[in-house]
């Protein structure tokens, strides 16, 4: 069994930098987890206390239920893929994958038995002899992966392994990692910058930032229902969208959200005001709306949604972006500037305007001061 | 204020690598025209020749009717933008804007006033006017790129030169730098060119462009045209995301009428594809190229026109990608998150003839009609 | 080894590195050290084969070589009998040293900035071109020192100012090249393209682009070019004669046949060192920024 138990752990580097504060954490046995931030939020650090390369400052990491914070890296039975890839540069392939097992002393049969089984999983094996060196940068990734892989160790660590490759390599290889992973079933954390890797590959990802998880949860849960607006804005691409409301509640469980000036005002009943936390009285409040949610009257639509109830708001256009999968909106909502997603066909010119249409169970909500998310909290 | 652009003939080799061979095209004035490759088609060294910072081995270039390849960089009057912005370390964000105002070559034709009006309007309109005592350290990407912007902008030049000019901004940012660039330069009407690895720039923001590969123009047009009738297969991969699926087929006469079968499907062409096939020699292999977009799947193997296999999905936001394993080879279809598909779910793919394109596989050219 | 064995180890190896680097800076400092005392002890007890700690200092050296003093050389060689006179004269030293020093330095720089600049940009010549060039730094300077005196005899420049100031340059220029090289190197293409498309010529950028950003390099070469100047014995010695002696060398005329002035040397030494302190210390700052940077290529 492999699973991996952050309790309260803290990693401080010096007096005072404190990269990971109070991280209570479990990976399930099997479970592609993600570590998602950007630079400096402290995932490379969680990730380098699980190797060992780094000292737990304070609290418990254990790994299989075993506690490992005095563990040496080699003992821990955990294999790592590095960012750049960390190859002997004039050895073969086949000798950098060999490499854990000849370090141990396994015999020579067995070695080349097990390098060219894991070869044939990464569609690495007509480049066993080319010397490290010579390889490209995809193929120097799949190498440092089978080497991580040969020890068949419980755990896999993998930081930031497809950052260097250009789009449509890491576009490829992101896909195959999945698939591996799935495959393998290796507990394995990943760490990323990139949310859209996070997203396709992970079965939970946790946020990160500035030493504190800002949620832990399925690619799902993050993008339909993210805890805060730190979240809310790193996943998804293009970013959500914020309006600084009011919030007020009538007597009879509806809901009014507003921007000053009117220019932004909308009521809610029903099952949409039933979204909002009920322990939220009202206040200062930012809707937040994904570009792709917006829905645009007149039927240019992404994709038709079927929705029970809208709010309706006029919008002037801004700019207006081709593309070939989707067309994207500038447009300005009130004061504010607003990027919506709409299907390639659609064609509107600087100055038209625009009904945005928002479907009910598309928006949330966030307290403005803390910037937690005030929507409450669905089963998924 | 444009002036047209002519490129002809233009080959570059660097020792044992062509970097540029046999390349032309013609910008008209105004026009903001792209160069779509990646690393290595050529495209920097395309608008390094332009600027002439870079002498080619064979062919003419030609701005306003005249030939500039006899003229260095510093008196062909065009602008650059750089990928890495390239602003001067040690001068503050105003004296970088007013560096190419006070060359030399043009030292009589700005008076000092002249010259900190200019900065101060063009800082003003890029929203850097905050910005004009800061030293490039202290700046963020964006800033950095306005300033690189403005640098460009505060000069009467006769063409710009854009070099990714927007590759290292976050998304954000580059959806908004995609329209302001677009606005500014419809606005100051200069010919443009813009070099790119991004097709999503080139739609967006281009009227024409050429597609290079490995040095070579595959093929020049407006994106619509690159995007929905591709003259080759290089084009038909270097617009989409994820990149069009091009499954190997063959291709039966029977009676007059053309039948594409490939792996797991045998259909009868329609008019358009009848038309289209009439093109390809006899005996040729043919490949039938399907965009992501384009294809539907469906939980029931027999429902669709082909079947196969899941071999990995990853949901991306809004939407999916689901690659499907078709006797081999691997298909990518966009679809959306809620199918949550798995790892070895049978599944069929359908999809409509009006929009595959045909290719002569071994020319790699495209069928038409 | 755990984790709380790896700080223990960090905790020795710190220990152990300060008792060497104590003893380094002993070992290093003790002939400078030396030396000053030596300058203020009266000549009778320098001589002594005891070495004496505890003194009357004196300022007798200091003040013979402040001031004006006749020293007689004998050049007798058997049967004829020369007396030559040779005056221990500070001040003209001093000034010929100053001046070597300086000019040394100053062209270097003005001479090896354009050529170190040609061989970063250019490629033309090959990249071995410029290995070989700079390697002759890596020569040792005795070798030249036969060739260099014959030339000189022959060309008229024995005995000049000028004529060590072309011997230094021989070694300063291919180093400051080599220096300012790599510096020029580091700098992006792009800020040198993006001045010509701004409309400068290829030297304005050179002078108001490149030069601007290699500062500390420049600042550094030349405080180790004046060092070195400064500092060098063996040439000045040979070339010079009566005219261009600079310092170093004349510190040398206190061998006599009728003694070593101790005293004296220890007390020209002493002043001799005062501007190389004086420069390094300004320059420090510099010195390790240009040292380190350029090394790491």
């Amino acid at each position: 069994m492999a699973e991996i138990a952050f309790r309260g752990v803290w990693k401080v580097y010096g007096k005072s930098v404190e990269a990971v504060k109070d991280m209570n954490l479990q990976v399930k046995d099997g479970e592609f987890v993600s570590l998602l931030g950007p630079s400096g939020c402290g995932k490379s650090s969680t990730l380098r206390m699980i190797a060992g390369l780094e000292e737990i400052t304070r609290g418990d990491l254990e790994i299989g239920g075993r506690r490992i914070n005095e563990v040496e890296p080699g003992d821990r039975d955990v294999a790592m893929v590095f960012e750049n890839y960390a190859l002997f540069p004039h050895m073969s392939s086949f000798d950098n994958i060999a490499f854990p097992l000849t370090l141990r002393g396994e015999d020579r049969g067995e070695i080349r038995r097990k390098v060219e089984e894991i070869s044939k999983l990464l569609d690495l094996d007509g480049l066993l002899k080319t010397l490290a060196v010579n390889l490209g940068g995809g193929e120097k990734q799949r190498v440092g992966i089978a080497r991580a892989l040969i020890r068949k160790s419980s755990v896999l660590l993998m930081d930031e392994p497809i950052s260097h490759l250009d789009a449509d390599l890491r576009a490829r290889t992101r896909g195959e990692l999945a698939r591996l992973q799935r495959l393998l079933g290796i507990t394995t954390v990943y760490v990323t910058h990139d949310q859209l890797e996070a997203l396709a590959m992970s079965d939970r990802i946790a946020v990160m930032n500035l030493g504190v998880v800002q949620q832990y949860g399925t690619p799902d849960q993050l993008y339909n229902q993210p805890a805060n607006m730190f979240v809310a804005r790193f996943i998804g691409e293009p970013p959500m969208n914020f309006i600084p409301c009011t919030l007020e509640r009538n007597g009879s469980g509806r809901v009014r959200i507003f921007t000053g000036g009117r220019g932004f005002d909308v009521e809610l009943g029903g099952e949409q005001a039933a979204r909002i936390d009920p322990g939220f009285r009202g206040g200062e409040v930012f809707f937040g709306i994904r570009p792709i949610d917006f829905e645009i009257a007149g039927g240019a639509n992404m994709q038709a949604r079927p929705s029970s109830s809208k709010s309706a708001v006029k919008a002037g256009v801004l700019n207006y972006e081709a593309g070939c999968e989707h067309s994207f909106l500038e447009a300005k909502l009130c004061e504010y500037t607003v990027l919506v997603e709409c299907a390639p066909t659609a064609r509107f010119s600087e100055g038209d305007t625009v009904t945005l249409e928002v479907a009910a169970n598309r928006f949330h909500l966030f307290d403005r001061r803390s910037e937690a998310s005030i929507m409450k909290v669905e089963a998924r | 204020m444009g002036i047209e652009l002519t490129l002809e003939g233009i080959t570059k080799t660097y020792g044992k690598v062509t970097a540029v061979s046999d390349l032309g095209f013609t910008v008209k004035p105004g026009e903001l025209f792209a160069l779509l490759g990646p690393s290595g088609a050529g495209k920097s060294t395309t608008v390094n020749l332009i600027a002439g910072i870079e002498k080619p081995d064979k062919g003419e270039i030609r701005a306003g009717g005249r030939s500039i390849l006899a003229l260095r960089p510093q008196e062909r009057d065009f602008a650059m933008v750089f990928e890495s912005y390239a602003l001067y370390p040690h001068l503050t964000v105003a004296e970088n804007m007013a560096f190419p105002l006070r060359a030399p070559v043009r030292a009589t034709r700005y008076s000092s006033a002249d010259i900190q009006k200019r900065v101060a309007e063009t800082a003003r309109m890029l929203e850097i006017h905050e910005l004009l005592a800061r030293y490039p350290k202290e700046l963020s990407g964006g800033q950095k790129q306005r300033v690189g912007l403005g640098r460009a902008l505060v000069r009467d030049s006769q063409l710009f030169l854009l070099d990714e000019p927007i590759a290292h901004l976050d998304a954000k940012l580059r959806h908004h730098m995609r329209g302001e660039l677009k606005k500014l330069q419809k606005k100051s009407g200069r010919t443009t060119v813009l070099a790119t690895p991004d097709y999503a720039e080139v739609v967006a923001m281009a009227d024409r462009a050429a597609v290079l590969n490995h040095g070579v123009s595959e093929q020049i047009g407006t994106p619509i045209e690159l995007f929905s009738r591709p003259a080759n297969v290089v084009v038909a991969q270097a617009i989409g995301d994820p990149p069009i699926n091009l499954l190997n087929c063959e291709v039966a006469n029977r009676d007059g009428c053309f039948y594409i079968s490939g792996a797991g499907f045998s259909l009868q062409c329609n008019d358009r594809l009848q038309a289209a096939l009439r093109h390809l020699p006899v005996g040729a292999a043919a490949s039938l190229g399907i965009r992501p977009s384009e294809i539907s799947i469906h939980r029931d193997p027999a429902q669709g026109l082909i079947r196969g296999e899941v071999y990995v999905f990853e949901p991306l936001g809004g939407e999916a990608v689901a690659t499907v394993s078709v006797e081999g080879k691997l298909v990518k279809v966009l679809c959306s998150w809620s199918s949550s598909l798995k790892i070895g779910d049978k599944v069929s793919l359908s999809f409509d003839l009006d929009t595959v394109h045909v290719f002569n596989r071994d020319t790699g050219r495209a069928l038409y009609a | 080894m755990s984790e709380r064995k790896i700080e223990d180890i960090r905790h020795k190896r710190k220990w152990h590195i300060w008792l060497v680097l104590i003893v380094a800076l002993a070992v290093t400092l003790f002939p400078v050290f030396w030396t000053l005392v030596t300058s203020f002890k009266p000549s009778t007890e320098i001589t002594n084969p005891t070495p004496i700690w505890i003194f009357k200092p004196t300022l007798d050296h200091y003040k013979s070589i402040l001031i004006k003093e006749k020293e007689t050389q004998d050049f007798s060689t058997g049967s004829q009998s020369i007396v030559g006179i040779q005056t221990f004269d500070f001040y003209k030293y001093l000034v010929n040293s100053l001046v070597i020093a300086i000019s040394t330095t100053v062209l270097a720089m003005v001479i090896a900035y354009p050529a170190a600049y040609s061989l970063a940009r250019y490629r033309t010549l090959g990249d071995n071109y410029s290995f070989w060039v700079l390697s002759i730094r890596m020569l040792p300077p005795i070798i030249f020192l036969i060739p260099i005196s014959i030339l000189f005899a022959i060309y008229g420049l024995s005995d000049s100012r000028l004529g060590i100031i072309i011997a230094y340059l021989t070694f300063n220029i291919p180093f400051a090249c080599w220096i300012i090289k790599s510096f020029i190197e580091d700098i992006p293409a792009d800020l040198e393209k993006a001045a010509y498309m701004d409309g400068y010529s290829r030297f304005q950028v050179m002078t108001r682009i490149v030069f601007p950003l290699t500062r500390s390099a420049v600042a550094a070469v030349m405080i180790i070019c004046f060092i070195f100047s400064w500092n060098e014995f063996l040439f000045a010695m040979v070339i010079s004669f009566i005219r261009s002696t600079p310092l170093t060398a004349g510190v040398g005329l206190f061998v006599t046949g009728y003694g070593i002035r101790w005293g004296r040397i220890a007390a020209a030494a002493v002043i001799a060192i005062i501007p190389t302190v004086v420069v390094g210390l300004i320059g420090q700052r510099y010195l390790v920024r240009g040292l380190t940077m350029g090394a790491v290529k």
